[in-house]
């Protein structure tokens, strides 16, 4: 296995993994998806910060696709 | 959502799968402890009013060393093999919450406080996760990418992670 990692250790990557690894971090793209993310997240985090806890209502539960 | 507290519920958690129980056992365990230490922090879902925990996020901080694979680095001009990063440690929703966003939401609020809390203070690049085998297409849907299977704890799981310099 090229790969090691614990709960509250590091992430170890060797072998072929660290090459995928490498040739990813060389070809990486700014994902649509993460950005969203990191957006409503940084609305997450300033409400946080400014009151010690973020509220929202929950969606309707998504359906189950086969 | 709020920070875990000393007088948080941490015994009710349903997860229905038993592959998950780990989760339970850590809530119940040493999710307050570590806390405390802060040798890594837990997040909570609680319902307004109450105090019994429904779904929790923990985070702390770690590194992806590379190694073995010394003819190129992972980031240009940086020649070290180990790059600092933020882990997603555990993540966990009650049946009752699932398939409502709550998932979605923590990790959100995990690449939020990295992007808006520690990138501007501290070195910290990637967001990583060991993704258990039900929990993969679910960090895919979220944008982390797969570095390959690790044997985590004992347990198999996928090393995934997101590039935070690319948010």
């Amino acid at each position: 296995m090229a790969i090691d990692s614990s709960f509250l250790g590091a992430t170890t990557v060797s072998g072929d993994e660290a090459k995928a690894f490498t040739r990813m971090m060389a070809r990486g793209r700014t994902s649509g998806v993460v950005s969203q993310a990191a957006k409503n997240g940084r609305q997450m985090v300033a409400e946080f910060a400014k009151t010690g806890v973020v509220t929202f209502n929950l969606k309707a539960p998504a359906k189950r696709v086969a | 959502m709020r920070e875990l507290q000393q007088g948080d519920g941490c015994s009710a958690l349903r997860l229905l799968d038993p592959a998950l129980t780990p989760l339970k056992t850590f809530l119940r365990k040493e999710s307050k402890h570590l806390h405390q230490s802060h040798l890594a922090r837990t997040f909570v879902i609680v319902k307004t009013g109450q105090t019994r925990v429904m779904a929790y996020v923990t985070t702390l901080c770690t590194q992806i060393s590379v190694e073995q694979f010394r003819d190129q680095v992972p980031i240009e001009s940086f020649k070290y093999k180990d790059c600092p990063a933020i882990k997603l440690a555990r993540l966990a929703i009650d049946a009752e919450l699932q398939r409502k966003g709550v998932g979605s939401r923590l990790v959100d609020f995990v690449i939020g406080l990295a992007v808006e809390r520690i990138m501007p203070h501290t070195g910290c690049r990637f967001l990583v996760v060991d993704a258990k085998p039900q929990s993969v297409s679910f960090y895919e849907h979220k944008g982390f990418k797969k570095i390959g299977e690790a044997g985590a704890d004992g347990l198999s799981s996928t090393s995934m992670f997101i590039d935070l310099h690319r948010t």
